[in-house]
Formats: C-alpha cells, sequence, structure tokens
C-alpha cells in the first residue's frame, strides 16, 4: 500500500461513488442469492448495474481499490463480493496526514 | 510472482485452452456468460489492445487511450465464427511483445502515465499488471466452464 496508489484510486468520481455505497451496502443494493451484502459485501455484478458502467469497465475500477487497499474482494462460486477494507482505509488516513 | 513470470504463466495455460475439442470450446462458465471460444477470441483482440496502449504510452505518455466495448467487439467479430487458430498465433505473437516490452520497461519506464477514457489517470506499470489479472480473471472463468 503506498499514498500514491491510493491518491490516484481516490481521484476518481466512481471509485469515491463506489466507496460510499460500501459504506451501507444494504442502503443501496438489493439482497443476494448469494453473499449476505455485510458479511461478504457487495457482487460486482450489482455495482456495474448500479454504476451504470460495463462489467469490465466496473472490474477495473475495483481492481484499482483493491490494488490500493481500500476495498477486499471475497470469492463465493462464480461470483465476487466486494468491502471496504476499513483497515487498509484507516491506514491511508494516517499516511495522508503524516504526509501533509 | 514478478511480472514476467504472470505473463509467462498464464500464456501458458491459455495456449493449452486453444487446443480444447469443440465440446469444451462450447461450455459456458454461467447462465448468459460467454462460451470458452468467446474468451479466447477476447484475450487475442484484449492482448493487442492492452499492448497498442503499451507501446503508447511508452512512446508518447499522457495521452487519452480509449475503452473498447467487448460485446460489440465479440458481435462486431463474430467471435463464433472467426477462426480460432488465427486467434491463437495472435495471442502468442503480442504476447511475446509484452513480455519483451515488460522486460525493459516494467521497472525503468513502470512510472510513465496515460489517461484511460473511463478509469482515469494510470500508469505503465499498472497496464502491465492489468494483462496479467486480466487474463488470469478469464482463466479462472474457463476453469470454472470445464469443471
Amino acid at each position: 500500500m503506498t499514498i500514491d496508489l491510493a491518491l490516484r484510486a481516490l481521484a476518481n468520481a466512481s471509485r469515491l461513488q463506489i466507496l460510499e455505497w460500501l459504506k451501507h451496502p444494504t442502503k443501496h443494493f438489493p439482497r443476494q442469492v448469494d453473499g449476505d451484502l455485510v458479511q461478504d459485501g457487495v457482487c460486482s455484478v450489482f455495482i456495474a448495474r448500479k454504476l451504470r458502467v460495463s462489467q469490465p469497465t466496473a472490474s477495473e475500477h475495483l481492481r484499482i481499490l483493491s490494488q490500493a487497499g481500500l476495498i477486499r474482494g471475497k470469492r463465493i462460486k462464480k461470483w465476487t463480493f466486494y468491502q471496504r477494507n476499513q483497515i487498509g482505509i484507516r491506514k491511508i488516513k494516517h499516511l495522508i496526514t503524516n504526509k501533509i | 510472482m514478478d511480472i514476467i513470470t504472470r505473463l509467462e504463466a498464464t500464456r501458458d495455460q491459455t495456449l493449452k485452452c486453444f487446443a480444447l475439442n469443440d465440446d469444451q470450446l462450447a461450455r459456458s462458465y454461467g447462465p448468459g456468460k460467454w462460451p470458452v471460444r468467446f474468451i479466447l477470441h477476447h484475450l487475442a483482440d484484449g492482448e493487442t489492445v492492452l499492448y497498442d496502449r503499451i507501446r503508447r504510452v511508452i512512446s508518447e505518455p499522457k495521452q487519452v487511450l480509449w475503452a473498447f466495448d467487448q460485446t460489440a467487439w465479440a458481435k462486431g467479430l463474430d467471435y463464433a465464427q472467426a477462426p480460432l487458430n488465427l486467434a491463437c498465433r495472435i495471442y502468442e505473437a503480442v504476447r511475446a511483445g509484452v513480455i519483451y516490452q515488460a522486460r525493459v520497461h516494467y521497472k525503468k519506464s513502470g512510472h510513465l502515465e496515460f489517461v484511460h477514457s473511463e478509469t482515469g489517470i494510470r500508469t505503465l506499470k499498472e497496464e502491465f499488471d492489468k494483462v496479467a489479472w486480466h487474463n488470469e480473471q478469464h482463466l479462472e472463468q474457463i476453469r470454472i466452464a470445464l469443471t
């Protein structure tokens, strides 16, 4: 995890929106057949649909957020579910506070 | 695992998939999802697009580079009928080019930036990582389709 990677991940309205939605997944996403919205995270298909982008574009946003340590993915059957990585987010906040 | 190892490992696994029989190529990893044949065509086309981006970033950084609509390509380029052996040769040759550029530029020029039309500012290093990641994701789909 680097501050550079995190800042570039955050410098995009769609990715900020995803992070915000994942704060309260039950408020923003429908119930899922596989995977609990809170325990397991939100299926990437639902994130793509809500963001109104193609699946590959959503996957790319989610990959960038994952690499930056802001979210984490969990594989269940054929799907990947995403939730906020609270420890990673705290570390990044700390890095930013120290840096500027 | 370093980038060269990932690129070589995914290449070797993908090339084996081009030799699957028609029944295996027709299998899909889920309802409404692409069959293996389509995934392999997409990997060949995706490789050419990513290689083009990589060369542009190395030679003329800070450009806007455009996303491509994979569904439109599958339809427009008729993945159901297009010859798979041609896609295989394209994939193998272009991956060799990607590996060569990764050996030369991954560390030395990885910081070079471009603007992706949908996901914003990206670096050359991230684009090399994406080639490996993209291939790994589709290999996983193929694995699911075949089990």
